[in-house]
This record gives C-alpha cells, sequence and structure tokens, in this order.
C-alpha cells in the first residue's frame, strides 16, 4: 500500500474497481502537522479526468502494471490485432482501448501496450514516428500570405500540420506527443 | 440534500482546541437543524471541564445541547453490533474515523467530510469542496472543506449570538471583567488602563513585561490556561511566581495578573471583547479573537523546523489588506514574526520581541482588526457556507 502523500506523476493505483493514473500531486502542510495531497488523475477505465484531494496518510493499492512492447498485425471488424515480438503471443484490442493512438497506427509499428493482469489499461506510442504523405495543397510560388504551415493527411487518414515544402509521398517524422511536425526523412 | 442524522468524530492530539471547535460547530449545526440527530464521537472526554466548567464525563455516552457525545474509548461490542451509521459523517481535521464506523458508512452512510484545520493560505481555496475518492469504492461520497478568511474558503464558525453580544457588551463593556476583578478590589474605572487576556502555548513574555512595566500604565493580564500560567511564572522573578502560583494573583508596580478558571466556551468568547489587548493560541482563539475585533497577537500551534512561521506569514499577507498606515502594519508583522519565531515550545526562550511600537501602534492596529472583523463576519460565515453546501450534494 502507498501513501497519498507518496505518490508521484505516472504512479497508478486503485480507487474503487478503477485504476486512475496520477498526472499531477501537490502537497501541502496543515495545521499540526496533519497534511493533504491535491490530485490530477486519469481514470483508466473512462479516460474521466478527476481534481481530487486526499489526506497525506489515505492509502491506496499500489497497482503494478506490466509494459509489453507488441508489434501491430492487422485489423478484422474493429479489433486490432497485436503480437508479442517475444513470446509471439497474440492480443486483440478494440478502437476504444487504443484512442488516440489509432491516429498513427500502422501495419508492423511496435507499440507499448499496458496491462493490469490480462487487460490492457493503456497504450503508448513511440515518441516519433514517420508516416508518408498522402494528400497535401502544393505550395504556389509567390505565395505571400505569410502561412508558414499548411494541413496534410498522413496514411491513417489523420491530418496534421506540415511546412509548406513538404509534398505527397514525401514521409515526415511526427512527435505523437505533441501531434508535430518534426522534419522531413530523407 | 436534507440529512436526518450526523455523525462527527474527533481525535483529540493534545490542547483542547480540537474539542473546543468541535463542541462549537456541533451545538451551531444543531441550532441551525434542531430536527437532526446529532452525535459526537470523541476520543478523550476528561477535557470536557475545560470547555464546560465543572462537567465531569463519567459514562460511555453524555447529552449536552441536544447532542450524544459519546465516548470512543468506551464503544463496546454491543453498540457495534447495533451500529447505525449516520447518513452525513463528519471527520474532524482529517482524523482516522474507525474500522468498524468506516467499514458501515462506506455503503451505508451518504456523505462523508472532512472539516479540515484553518488557515490563511493560499492553497486553500483550491482545496476546497474538492472530492476525495474513497480508495476502497463504497457509494458514499466524501469531500473536503477548507476553513478559511477569504470568501471562496468554508469561513470560520461565527458565534451564532455575536451580535447580541456585541451590544450587551457595548451597554456595559467591564460588567464580566468585575466578575473577575472585584474578589481582589481591582477599579477598572482608573485612567489609561490596559486589560490584556493571555491564553499561550510554552513562552516566555519577559520583553512583554518589561515593555508594560516602562509604559507605566495600570495593566491587568487576565491569564488563561496552564500553559499560560506556566508561562507567567518562568517569565517573572522567583520570588513573585512563588506568589503568584499560591493565590492565582499578583500585584506588581503597575501590571497585575489574575491567573483565571476555567470558564465556558460562550464566555471566553465575550471576554475576548471586553479586553483592549488579546493574545491567543491555535485556530479556534485566532477565529474568535478575529471576530472580537481586538488588537490580538496569534500564539501559532510550534511545527517542526518553525513551520508555524509559514502559517504566520499566510495570516499576516491576509491582513494587511485591513491596515491604513504601512509603518504600523510593518511594526505588527515585525512583532508576530518574532513572537512565533520558537523552534520548541519553551519558557525558557527569550525572543527579545519590540513589544513597544505595538503599544505605540495600539490604534491603527484597532482600526485593522475592526475592519477584519466586520470583513470576515460578513463573507465568512462557516455554518451557511456548509449549509449551502449541504444543499447542492
Amino acid at each position: 500500500m502507498k501513501e497519498a502523500q507518496d505518490l508521484r506523476v505516472g504512479n497508478t493505483v486503485k480507487i474503487g474497481n478503477d485504476l486512475h493514473i496520477i498526472l499531477k500531486a501537490l502537497y501541502n502542510k496543515g495545521a499540526r502537522g496533519a497534511s493533504s495531497v491535491k490530485m490530477k488523475t486519469k481514470n483508466l477505465t473512462n479516460n474521466s479526468i478527476s481534481e481530487t484531494v486526499y489526506r497525506a496518510s489515505d492509502k491506496f493499492e499500489d497497482v503494478v502494471l506490466e509494459r509489453r512492447k507488441m508489434q501491430y498485425l492487422y485489423e478484422t471488424n474493429g479489433f486490432y490485432t497485436f503480437m508479442d515480438n517475444e513470446s509471439y503471443e497474440q492480443m486483440d484490442l478494440n478502437a476504444d482501448d487504443l484512442g488516440d493512438a489509432l491516429n498513427y497506427l500502422q501495419e508492423q509499428m511496435t507499440i507499448d501496450i499496458i496491462l493490469y493482469g490480462t487487460k490492457a489499461v493503456g497504450v503508448e506510442l513511440p515518441i516519433n514516428i514517420e508516416a508518408e504523405i498522402i494528400y497535401t495543397e502544393p505550395a504556389v510560388r509567390g505565395d505571400t500570405s505569410g502561412k508558414v504551415l499548411k494541413p496534410a493527411k498522413i496514411a491513417t487518414g489523420y491530418e496534421i500540420q506540415v511546412p509548406l515544402y513538404c509534398n505527397i509521398g514525401e514521409k515526415i517524422k511526427i512527435d505523437t506527443r505533441t501531434n508535430e511536425f518534426v522534419s522531413r526523412v530523407l | 440534500m436534507e440529512f436526518k442524522s450526523i455523525d462527527i468524530f474527533c481525535d483529540v492530539i493534545d490542547n483542547y482546541g480540537d474539542l473546543g471547535v468541535t463542541y462549537r460547530f456541533a451545538r451551531e449545526l444543531k441550532q441551525a437543524l434542531p430536527h437532526c440527530q446529532i452525535r459526537v464521537f470523541i476520543n478523550k472526554t476528561d477535557i470536557f471541564h475545560v470547555i464546560i466548567p465543572n462537567f465531569i464525563f463519567k459514562d460511555e455516552k453524555h447529552i449536552l445541547d441536544n447532542i450524544t457525545f459519546i465516548d470512543l474509548t468506551k464503544i463496546n461490542s454491543v453498540f457495534i453490533e447495533q451500529l447505525q451509521v449516520a447518513e452525513l459523517v463528519i471527520e474532524m481535521f482529517a482524523c482516522q474515523i474507525p474500522d468498524f464506523y468506516f467499514n458501515v458508512a462506506l455503503n451505508s452512510s451518504n456523505v462523508i467530510i472532512n472539516l479540515e484545520y484553518l488557515s490563511a493560505e493560499n492553497w486553500v481555496e483550491g482545496y476546497h469542496l474538492k472530492e476525495s475518492l474513497i480508495p476502497q469504492g463504497g457509494s458514499v461520497k466524501k469531500f473536503f472543506y477548507m476553513p478559511g478568511l477569504t470568501p471562496n474558503t468554508g469561513g470560520i464558525l461565527l458565534n451564532s449570538s455575536i451580535e447580541k453580544v456585541k451590544k450587551e457588551l457595548k451597554l456595559n463593556p467591564r460588567s464580566l471583567l468585575e466578575k473577575y476583578t472585584n474578589p481582589y478590589q481591582i477599579d477598572l474605572s482608573v485612567k489609561d488602563l490596559i486589560t490584556i487576556s493571555l491564553f499561550s502555548y510554552e513562552k516566555n513574555f519577559t520583553s512583554l513585561f518589561q515593555a508594560l512595566q516602562s509604559s507605566n500604565k495600570p495593566t491587568i493580564i487576565f491569564v488563561f490556561g496552564e500553559k499560560s500560567q506556566k508561562s507567567i511564572q518562568f517569565s517573572l522573578n522567583s520570588i513573585d511566581s512563588k506568589t503568584y502560583l499560591e493565590n492565582n494573583f499578583l500585584k506588581t508596580q503597575n501590571v497585575t495578573f489574575i491567573q483565571m478558571p476555567f470558564i465556558s466556551q460562550d464566555e471566553f468568547d465575550r471576554f475576548l471583547f471586553c479586553t483592549h489587548i488579546n493574545i491567543v493560541r491555535g485556530e479556534d482563539s485566532l477565529a474568535r479573537a478575529i471576530l472580537a475585533g481586538k488588537p490580538f497577537l496569534w500564539h501559532a500551534y510550534i511545527q517542526d523546523n518553525k513551520y508555524q512561521l509559514v502559517k504566520v506569514k499566510a495570516f499576516l499577507d491576509y491582513f494587511e489588506q485591513f491596515f491604513e498606515s504601512a509603518s504600523a502594519f510593518l511594526n505588527y508583522k515585525t512583532l508576530l514574526n518574532d513572537f512565533n519565531n520558537q523552534l520548541v515550545a519553551s519558557y525558557e526562550e527569550c525572543l527579545n520581541e519590540d513589544y513597544q511600537k505595538f503599544l505605540n501602534n495600539l490604534n491603527e492596529i484597532s482600526h485593522a482588526t475592526e475592519k477584519m472583523s466586520y470583513f470576515v463576519a460578513q463573507n465568512c460565515n462557516l455554518l451557511d457556507k456548509f449549509l449551502k453546501f449541504l444543499d447542492v450534494l
């Protein structure tokens, strides 16, 4: 068990039947040594964010999550099949499990799947991924409008902002944390 | 949400403040919700005589002011078997509710509220009324309630009879003090008289006495509580302290000390309205002193590494807005910081505070404390805010 005052950003705790990941934790000393902790947490079951307060001595079940690297194979009827690169064990996740990761998920991509027992409670993309631009408007020579970015669609159908010099067919590197263009892949 | 039953839990750690606030809160709640059953569970009942003079808590429960007070240490298995938890459960000052109660309340009570200690710190507003998800799950909801001195906090307990008390005392300001000075044949009508109530933790008051003696003004110090008594004793020379202890009374040059008996909460509240200066300790007396609107010095509860100075700074940052004179505030700030600059609770350590400037600035400080008192009474009524919160649950 962990006390509220020992919890840090990134820790996962069990509240009722739900897992919550700590997004923010702020500790304040009250009177007579009684202290309290204000936390921002994300419910991993329904993705809701809560701002809550606890006594510093409130106890939480410390949840140990397993992180496995798994390769995305294919999608069938709304289920996305992944394979563990070491054990070759396969696992199906649905769109809700994957959330925003679907914006960048491409076949043979390896991602981290976070498990609580046998249940997937989160996924983590690599910080940077490479994707091909499948559509973007060409830059117009002499365009002095002052725009420096334009929308571009990648193979998954997701759209990001790219510099004007990027063209269809080019591969680009994207920061999946911020959804921002990093560089062209040469 | 309407509640038919409220259980309040209080774990007294030390001193009497926790019990004092709990008793005050329970009484105010009962007055506001007369049809609600209110029980108070308390772990230390042998100190009841401090807030209710001559009352001895003998049995496992007593009914006072239509509130049932229960000695937690005497609860037996029959009580636990027949236990019915309340719809609303209040943890005073983040105390731990006993497991036998909590495990039932988890799915049988509606709401648990942690009513915290008073603080003037900025972070209090951000914690007020925030939900506290219970790790064990259950259907009960829990919230934090943060007393404070701004409209966006939980406020402080006002005496429900505060206006009536003020009117009475305005008509006859000396009547209460005379009750305690008449046995010593002290004339309260003397010119330039200063009256001081003193209720402190362990502290050396040598600097204060020297400043009062230098002023040469007739002064009466009404001393409350054992720690204050011992503080006076240590601060006087050995001859005087013996006399003081024997008679509960001592007259030196121009300063007279009267050791007060235990008086009721209501009487103590009235007392603070009657004296020129109040020296108070802890959170409840601080709240009373603020409401009394007289110049006061606050002795904060001493914490590790002088952490009490953080609390003092927060109070000073808040109090500053009520001052018209920047220099008067600066003098007050210096004194209050020095006054609280104790590493440990000690009678011996002399902090050499400069009380003279405080005494010279009494008028300016009095204006500030009056303004603060009015502001708090208008904007920080804990009971009103608490009841409004219950309504929206």
